[in-house]
């Protein structure tokens, strides 16, 4: 019997939100007030020029060089190290441009956090080359994500670092794109995210469990994660306070879950397969909510007694809420809007950041490019904050007032942003037609 | 949570303007140095900020008011989402300002060790260069003209991380 109910219990805290960056950086023309001042980043100690460097690609950092004396060689030193695939048309210029920054930067200085964003076929040594400089350095934070495409064995045999804390391994929606062969040495390992990962059976056979040398492991993430022809899944740490199990062929098979210590546990999935691991290894959980899958449909299923009795026999104290139908749909619209509208903001962003490159422009054919480009993108624009509008009209009011304000302001924002357009792009046409009318003005014959 | 009683213990802080500011004590306890001041019980009535102009310790004062007034996420599992969101928006508006000030509030961050505020500002100036050219930085920094390295140093610079210039 196959149960469409999904289960997630939520206990204290709330996931952490990234918090969106927003850049204000108004064209200059519009900026009114812009007070004569020098430039005070570079009398700034190196570690916050570092910190400001943390947040963009190691490959803009190495561009720094070229601004003056004071930032010829900071990048050499940076603890925080970015390596994104996209920068780069190819995957041998990419491989090619890390061999530079590993030979060029300062060894002496540990690497703090590392991330690599992968996309294409890399080879295992490329990637065993950066992941080994990074653990050498005693990196603390290390994420690596993969983008569309990308189909690779990863070289963790011989992973094992002392110093690691939070690893976050994201393959893309298609399971079976990154593949895991085995069993890790992290002893300070605490926060692990493995998302759309295909584990090898050579990690999960063994009866101790997966990341069972992981001793310090407190919050674990899977999701989306599947196992070939394994029988059962055993997740055993004494320390593990959070727990996330979520969506994914992962559940076709057994999980043991041995966690004295669990706080804060999240299932998303289908839980006949779970509960065939008697008694239930969840106690004194706090409280327990259960979300419907098929929450598009008008019949709403029940949770099955046998399983709501799994889940809470050892947590007599736990509060027990059902989420409804709207309550759900109301939650996965508020998620999009709020999604959309922070598309949306970057779009508008991005538009400032084109207006003020354009002024330059005077040839014709740019021009008309331009114009075409205004239009384009302000029917974007307005397609978006529609379909947004559309989503929010569907939520109850509570959960509409709270993303209101932010709406609002983000519809003033793209008036300015249109408005501007729409100047600019006036202007640009009757350029255009000035242009041509001295045009035909010169071709008249004269008498 | 109330921060605004008219009984809470007040703190002035004066700028290198000497414009002074009364806030409460829990505002200004968002500043670990002057957390740390207080701890050591080495703040006077007024603390003095030399460095710091009226016009940018009234922005320090502006986010630290709104962030000692939003629930602490340690402090309280249940946080809605609404005073998150809010928190976001109040950041992203907060850092719609000027790049010269915004250098002054991070050097002034960085003075009074307010961490979030530190991030905040840092994240704001790596957006602003983000996919900019060397020259556009420059002008977006405002680095000054007599700090550029001359054109034959830039090529030198250029020549030898070649292999990061497209």
């Amino acid at each position: 019997m196959a149960v469409s109910v999904m289960v997630v219990v939520v206990m204290e805290e709330k996931e952490d939100k990234v918090v969106m960056a927003l850049s204000g950086g108004w064209p200059k023309m519009m900026v009114v007030v812009c007070r004569q001042c020098g430039d005070r980043l570079s009398n700034l100690p190196d570690d916050l020029i570092h910190k400001v460097l943390s947040f963009v690609s190691i490959k803009l950092a190495v561009q720094t060089s070229a601004l003056s004396p004071r930032w010829r060689y900071l990048w050499t030193s940076l603890p925080c190290l970015n390596f994104l695939s996209e920068d780069f048309k190819t995957l041998p210029n990419f491989s090619e441009f890390v061999t530079h920054v590993l030979s060029f930067r300062n060894h002496q200085i540990e690497v703090s956090s590392a991330k690599l964003s992968l996309r294409g076929i890399p080879s295992q040594a490329f990637v065993k080359r950066i992941l080994d400089y990074v653990i050498s350095h005693n990196v603390k934070q290390l994420t690596v994500s993969c983008l569309p495409e990308s189909e690779f064995e990863f070289p963790l045999s011989l992973f094992s670092s002392q110093s690691l804390e939070h690893l976050t391994i994201a393959g893309h929606s298609c399971v079976s794109s990154v593949r895991l062969t085995s069993t890790w040495e992290l002893t300070s390992l605490t926060t692990l995210h493995i998302e759309y990962i295909k584990f090898n059976d050579e990690v999960t056979a063994k009866d101790t469990g997966i990341f069972s040398k992981c001793a310090n492991l407190k919050k674990l993430v899977l999701k989306g994660c599947s196992m070939t022809k394994s029988n059962g899944v055993v997740i055993c740490h004494p320390g593990l306070s959070d727990l996330t199990l979520e969506h994914g062929v992962f559940f076709y098979n057994v999980i043991h879950v041995v966690a004295p210590q669990l706080k804060n546990l999240t299932l998303l999935s289908p839980l006949m397969e779970l509960i065939s691991s008697q008694p239930s290894p969840f106690v004194n959980l706090k409280s327990l909510k259960v979300y419907p899958v098929n929450f598009r449909a008008k019949v709403l299923e029940t949770i099955p007694a046998e399983i709501k009795k799994y889940l809470l026999d050892g947590s007599p104290s736990a509060t027990f809420t059902e989420v409804s139908c709207e309550e759900m749909r109301a939650l996965t619209n508020a998620e999009s809007a709020l999604k959309c509208m922070a598309e949306l903001r970057e779009t508008l962003e991005h538009e400032k950041a084109n207006i003020e490159k354009w002024e330059m422009t005077n040839a014709e054919s740019a021009l008309s490019a331009q114009i075409k480009h205004g239009e384009a993108k302000t029917s974007d624009i307005i397609s978006k904050l529609c379909h947004i509008e559309e989503l929010l009209t569907e939520l109850p009011a509570s959960k509409r007032a709270q993303i209101e304000t932010s709406f609002s302001r983000l519809c003033t924002e793209a008036d300015i942003v249109m408005n501007f357009m729409k100047i600019q792009s006036e202007e640009k046409q009757s350029r255009l037609s000035i242009k041509f009318h001295e045009l035909a003005m010169a071709a008249k014959p004269s008498f | 949570m109330s921060t605004s009683s008219s009984s809470s213990k007040k703190i002035v802080l004066k700028s290198a303007d000497n414009e002074t500011f009364e806030i409460d004590e829990i505002v200004a306890l968002e500043s670990q140095a002057i957390k740390n001041m207080i701890e050591d019980e080495c703040a006077d009535n007024v603390i003095p900020l030399g460095n710091i102009d009226s016009k940018t310790l009234s922005k320090i004062i502006e986010y630290c008011k709104k962030h000692a007034e939003s629930p602490k996420k340690d402090d309280n599992a249940d946080i809605d989402e609404k005073a998150v969101e809010d928190l976001k928006s109040f950041d992203a508006e907060f850092a719609k300002v000027d790049m010269p000030l915004i250098q002054d509030i991070l050097m002034a961050a960085n003075f009074l060790n307010i961490d979030n505020l530190i991030g905040l500002m840092c994240r704001t100036i790596a957006d602003r260069i983000k996919g900019k050219t060397p020259e556009e930085i420059r002008k977006i920094l405002n680095i000054n003209k007599n700090d550029l390295l001359s054109p034959e140093q830039e090529a030198k610079a250029r020549e030898e991380n070649s292999w990061a210039f497209d």
